[in-house]
């Protein structure tokens, strides 16, 4: 594989690999059985010592 | 000095028997260290190629020597156990930095406003330079804008960076001179760039106009900043890593990356303040935008939203709308925001399809920055009736008001057609100013009036204050981006009309005297915004000069609501 074709292939990849893991995070905030643990992390602030 | 590592410990009053007391490795190592930089700088001074640059090799010096000093003050005066990380089971938080950092930020952002208006006022009347090579609008220009940006905005995600961290990790700030060095290393960097400008020392790329040492200095306390931030996260003990400390890391990681790859220069001598870039050409052109654009995304962006993330939801006594937003619109923010550079460099030598990119990615940011000004403004639902009463919190609320007014703006005037009308003009201008004053201005006010009570225990002076600098503010920033609307339009409009025969119909000089009422316009909406500001210096000097203790532990003033 000369260098040429191996950019052309790794626009594809890092398009892919990106993609991925965005939908990675989407899927980790939106599983439903986080909402608790967010709910409480999102109090965080406001709790005092 | 030679010998600062072993001043004996007889002031030592602060340890109850002294004779536990020794030199930690950090006091002794940062000790020779800032020694043997003291007589390099001093080699440097005496075979320096300009006056300018031995000014700051002394400067440098005189910092180092300072530097011993005050170890070996703090040595003799502290305990002699190292501070402890909890005081009855609560965690015994290091606020010094934090104050420091909040303290000064004052001073930067007062004589960075304050800059602004003079070269303001010179651009409308060009006489006021005083033909005086020192304050001519070139020298002045960078001077302003680090300052308004890297000092008064540095220090406020400096101060808010070490308060919030400790604070949602609930535990003490790591490391014992590390805070120090990186409040105090980092506002001897702004020392040396500000006073470089005003001689004549730049590099002459836009927010990146240190020279390579300085360069060099930053990079040290910006590492050590890093290392101070993830080691404090890493003995956390909550479990979970809050939002804000994400945007954080996000701002301090990105910075360091942007400020290696833009400022890869080969210096001409360690005598000389020259250095040459290694990037050639457009290639240069691009780093620098690249660089230019993520300084806004994710200095003026990512690190004052962690400041909203923190302080909306404290002041507002409401948790944040929507956690999962959070989390998604960093990573969207984090994703895009790296490819917009190329929107700087329309219509230029860059290759037309990285053009189309930078818009492309531009209007798409569209997206993760509403979502952050929608979350920020939706953490009031239920308590919208705080506005009425708590100025401070009105200020918060108007800067995400701005934030999402400036970035509906930005990605518009990236679009390659509208650019062509409004680059080169003052609606640029106008844009970052409703961004700068409006956004990272307002809500860094809002961080500061908080931060100030909650610090050092007491009673905010005036809220009664705080209306007047809201007020105030917000007229000059109103006066000031309508003003440069009206003369960016304008500019492009005249620059590209042409007359029936098809020659260009206004002369250049036409254009810059057109300008002349609008620049009038301009200074006095930021002379309002420099009041306003003033305003709140008087607020926070009463505020410490006359304490009222708070009535609250927590320092933030029990509102009535007016029912």
């Amino acid at each position: 594989m000369d260098l040429m074709s191996f950019f052309a292939n790794a626009k594809i990849w890092s398009l892919v690999a990106m993609f991925g893991t965005f939908s990675l995070i989407v899927a980790y905030a939106m599983w439903p059985g986080a909402k608790k643990g967010f709910d409480e992390a999102a109090n965080l602030p406001l709790r005092e010592d | 000095m030679a010998q600062t590592g072993n001043i004996p410990a007889k002031g030592g009053s602060g340890a109850p028997g002294g004779s536990g007391k020794s030199i930690t490795a950090g006091e002794l190592g940062l000790g020779l260290v800032a020694v043997l930089l003291a007589f390099f700088s001093i080699f440097v001074a005496s075979k320096a190629y300009t006056p300018e640059y031995a000014f700051h090799a002394y400067v440098f010096a005189a910092a180092s020597i300072a530097a011993v000093f005050a170890i070996a003050n703090r040595y003799m005066n502290r305990a002699a156990e190292p501070a402890p990380q909890f005081i009855d089971g609560k965690p015994n938080y290091n606020y010094g930095p934090v104050k420091f950092t909040t303290l000064i930020s004052l001073f930067w952002g007062v004589a960075g406003f304050l800059v602004g208006l003079i070269i303001a006022l010179e651009l409308a009347f060009p006489a006021l330079n005083f033909d005086l090579p020192w304050i001519s609008f070139g020298r002045l220009r960078p001077l302003h804008t680090s300052a308004v940006i890297f000092a008064f905005g540095g220090n406020v995600l400096l101060a808010t960076s070490f308060y919030v961290v400790q604070r949602t990790c609930r535990t003490r700030l790591a490391g014992d001179l590390a805070p120090w060095f990186v409040v105090l290393g980092y506002n001897l960097f702004i020392l040396i760039a500000g006073t470089g400008y005003l001689l004549g020392i730049s590099q002459g790329k836009e927010y990146a106009e240190p020279e390579w040492y300085a360069d060099l200095w930053l990079t040290v306390v910006w590492v050590v900043y890093l290392l101070v931030f993830l080691a404090t996260i890493w003995k956390r003990e909550e479990p979970h890593i809050y939002v804000a400390n994400w945007f954080y890391i996000a701002f301090i990681v990105t910075i360091a990356v942007l400020h290696l790859v833009n400022n890869t220069t080969v210096p001409v001598s360690i005598f000389s303040s020259k250095s040459y870039i290694v990037w050639s050409g457009v290639q240069d052109a691009m780093v620098q935008w690249w660089y230019g654009h993520n300084a806004v995304g994710f200095f003026l962006t990512a690190g004052f939203l962690a400041i909203m993330y923190y302080f909306v939801p404290k002041r507002a006594e409401r948790p944040v709308y929507s956690y999962r937003l959070s989390i998604i619109h960093f990573w969207a923010l984090i994703f895009m925001y790296i490819w917009a550079g190329p929107h700087h460099l329309h219509y230029t030598a860059l290759p037309d399809w990285a053009q189309t990119l930078g818009m492309v990615f531009s209007i798409m940011l569209w997206m993760p920055s509403w979502g952050g000004m929608i979350n920020g403004l939706m953490t009031l639902s239920g308590a919208w009736d705080k506005l009425r009463t708590d100025p401070v919190l009105r200020m918060l609320v108007v800067s995400v008001a701005f934030y999402g007014m400036s970035t509906f703006e930005g990605p518009l005037m990236s679009i390659k057609v509208v650019n062509s009308l409004s680059h080169y003009t003052d609606w640029t201008i106008g844009h970052v100013h409703s961004g700068a004053l409006g956004w990272v201005g307002f809500v860094s006010f809002g961080a500061i009036y908080c931060l100030v009570p909650w610090l050092w225990n007491v009673k905010l002076y005036s809220l009664k204050l705080v209306n007047w600098h809201f007020w105030v503010s917000t007229i000059g920033i109103v006066v000031y981006i309508t003003s440069m609307w009206v003369a960016g339009i304008l500019q492009g409009l005249m620059w590209r009309a042409y007359t029936a025969l098809g020659f260009l119909e206004y002369s250049f000089i036409e254009t810059v005297e057109a300008m002349h009422p609008f620049y009038i316009i301009r200074a006095i909406g930021g002379g309002l915004f420099l009041v306003g500001t003033l305003i709140m210096v008087w607020n926070i000097y009463k505020t410490l000069a006359s304490p009222e203790p708070a009535e609250s532990p927590l320092g933030s003033p029990a509102l009535v609501p007016a029912e």
